[in-house]
């Protein structure tokens, strides 16, 4: 399935060598603000790098919890213009039990005031418990998101949403000298992100928004071990200062 | 425009607060009561022929390679490793043949189905019926329903040894009397109900929490306040302690409609209407702790007039409840277990400790306490992978779990 998604990405970007001169001065004149956003795929100029930082909280999934649990944590984004209407974009995420990073690409098009695109990163998670009395315990996986995303813009503002699955290839899990290894392509669920980014105060852009996990195994609830085979809501709200 | 963002934000937020729900479980029992009707009861006996190691010989591996099978009274249950799935089934013998009839649920998602199972004369039902051998090659077959196919599905299971029994003997200790509500069992968690499923979900003893009532009752329910998770009595809310016993008699219902056991009505219960032999009290309010050991006292009396071989700990989970079992005048008099740390194990001279499992396996530490004559269960253990290597490498006396079904399919067949 991977290969295939891959194989499409691919087969989609081709038309692109041919429109990439097009598109380039189509960003020129339609993008207000060309390059202050961070989480949008429309496309920008070539080697345009732009950041985020802000925190986000995430409510763990109540049947594993039982009670609303917030997670919260300090986020990072990035994002770096590529040729062809691609883009690397990239996000790092931790509170010191839960660290996570990813990096991918994605490639868009644009259609006036929206532009569509796809895209695929990889991530890696590290929880570690060591620290909190009564826990010996740490975790790692690795992640792919393939994703789907678009795009609109209305005068200042540019809303995005984007859809990804989550395949987890590997996780290993360890208690004292006890470690669990398992390397399969498993899909774990997917999740909806609808996300804002306009202007916030003076000259300062903000983006924030929500990502809409279901998964039956999110990885911020690493050290809850969850059972269940149902895939379960866990919400992230995230916000963040676009640098 | 800015006001656009403003407005998709509320909607956001609006959308989030909905809150993940788990499917709900139909809750069956087959056709039990016709079968019981025109079927004679197993003697211990022939329960033993009928329990042991299997291995799934039809076509389908739903189940996986190999199940445990257990015998008791009218009751056979099977457990499987894969998907954690527990069969409930109720029969007897009728000539030479075991008929049996219940359902199947698969307890980490919402699966379940009728299934009905026999021992036909060539494949074992004569031996039983005569009461001879062990039951190897002995042959369970029959048909299961599930819920994704138009028609029954066969199921054959063939023994191939007795099931594992460790020397010094080994608690499957399942969390909250049995289950927790989310694993949605069709009984609430810390219920007389879901006492007497325990045993049918593996459990061979329970862990149960006690809270107070404002009058000083002790009360088994886990949370300190009322929430949507455990009660379906829209007047309930805030702090347990709040409402006196009386109160809650009237206005709780749990989940699934039951009321709010006292400690003594449980242990009762589970003394006369089970075959658990353990019953670990998670003690949740210190205060009552001379109240929670005189009943314990009274309740290990019970037993031992009604000739049950049981177990009762007083559980010592935190600093509170260890300063008022300190400061307590029944202090020593009643068995203890302790989750603390071993020193303050060996100070109490408690019978069990209890340590958490994210510590690990503490071989030298679980041996040192064996040697002082003490028992050591670990909690809370749920991942498969996890159990089957804590019950390979480590040496517990006990394990508390959530799937008391998972840890009985490792454990009865020892697929370490």
């Amino acid at each position: 399935m991977i290969r295939w998604f891959a194989l499409s990405i691919l087969i989609l970007s081709m038309p692109v060598a041919l429109q990439a001169q097009d598109s380039e001065t189509s960003v020129n004149q339609d993008s207000i603000y060309p390059s202050r956003y961070v989480y949008s795929t429309r496309p920008v100029q070539i080697w345009d790098f732009k950041a985020a930082i802000g925190g986000a909280i995430t409510l763990l999934p109540q049947p594993l919890t039982e009670s609303p649990v917030p997670a919260p944590s300090i986020d990072l984004r990035a994002r770096l213009g590529l040729p062809l209407n691609f883009m690397a974009f990239g996000r790092a995420t931790s509170n010191i039990a839960t660290s996570f990073v990813q990096s991918g690409l994605a490639w868009s098009f644009v259609l006036g005031d929206f532009s569509a695109g796809a895209g695929w990163s990889a991530a890696y998670m590290y929880g570690n418990l060591t620290f909190v009395d009564g826990f010996n315990t740490s975790q790692h996986r690795w992640l792919n998101y393939p994703m789907v995303t678009g795009t609109a813009r209305f005068d200042e503002v540019i809303l995005t949403v984007r859809i990804e699955a989550e395949l987890m290839t590997s996780l290993t899990k360890r208690i004292e000298t006890q470690t669990i290894v398992s390397s399969n392509n498993v899909y774990t669920g997917s999740s909806v992100t609808i996300a804002v980014e306009q202007p916030f105060w003076k000259n300062t852009q903000v983006l924030f928004g929500t990502t809409f996990s279901f998964s039956s195994n999110p990885y911020q609830s690493w050290f809850l071990y969850n059972t269940f085979k149902d895939r379960l809501l866990s919400t992230e709200f995230f916000m963040a200062f676009i640098l | 425009m800015k006001s656009f963002g403003v407005i998709l934000a509320s909607m956001v937020l609006i959308l989030s607060s909905c809150i993940s729900e788990l499917e709900p479980v139909a809750n069956l029992s087959g056709n039990a009561d016709s079968i019981l009707a025109i079927t004679t009861p197993i003697d211990s006996t022939r329960r033993s022929i009928i329990s042991g190691v299997y291995v799934v010989d039809s076509p389908s591996r739903r189940f996986g390679d190999t199940v445990a099978v257990q015998s008791r009274g009218s009751l056979i249950t099977i457990f499987t490793v894969k998907d954690v799935v527990y069969f409930a089934m109720r029969g007897g013998l009728r000539d030479d043949s075991v008929l049996l009839s219940g359902y199947w649920r698969g307890v980490q998602g919402p699966l379940t189905g009728v299934a009905q199972l026999s021992i036909q004369p060539g494949e074992g039902g004569s031996d039983i019926a005569a009461g001879k051998g062990s039951g190897k090659g002995l042959i369970l077959r029959g048909e299961i329903d599930v819920p994704e196919l138009d028609r029954p599905e066969p199921l054959v299971l063939r023994k191939i040894e007795k099931e594992f029994e460790r020397l010094r003997g080994f608690q499957i200790i399942a969390h909250r009397g049995g289950g927790r509500n989310s694993e949605r069992l069709g009984v609430s968690e810390n219920t007389k109900e879901m006492m007497f499923l325990s045993p049918v979900l593996g459990a061979t003893g329970i862990e149960i929490d006690i809270q107070s009532t404002k009058d000083g009752v002790p009360i088994v329910f886990h949370d300190p306040t009322f929430t949507s998770r455990t009660v379906r009595s829209p007047y309930l809310i805030g702090k347990v302690s709040n409402y006196t016993y009386k109160n809650l008699q009237t206005l709780a219902r749990l989940i699934y409609g039951e009321r709010i056991p006292t400690l003594e009505e449980a242990l009762i219960a589970v003394i006369d209407k089970t075959e658990l032999s353990m019953i670990w009290l998670d003690v949740k309010a210190a205060h009552l702790t001379d109240s929670i050991i005189g009943i314990q006292k009274r309740a290990i009396e019970h037993a031992k007039f009604k000739g049950r071989n049981i177990r009762i700990l007083f559980g010592i989970p935190d600093d509170d409840v260890l300063n008022a079992y300190r400061r307590s005048p029944l202090k020593g008099t009643s068995p203890v277990l302790c989750e603390l740390d071993p020193h303050i194990v060996r100070e109490l001279d408690a019978d069990v400790w209890a340590p958490r499992f994210t510590l690990g396996l503490q071989k030298e530490l679980v041996a040192e306490m064996q040697k002082e004559g003490r028992d050591v269960y670990v909690w809370t253990l749920d991942d498969t992978g996890f159990m089957i290597e804590y019950l390979r490498d480590g040496d517990f006396d006990g394990i508390l779990t959530n799937y008391p079904t998972l840890l009985a399919a490792i454990f009865r067949t020892r697929i370490l």
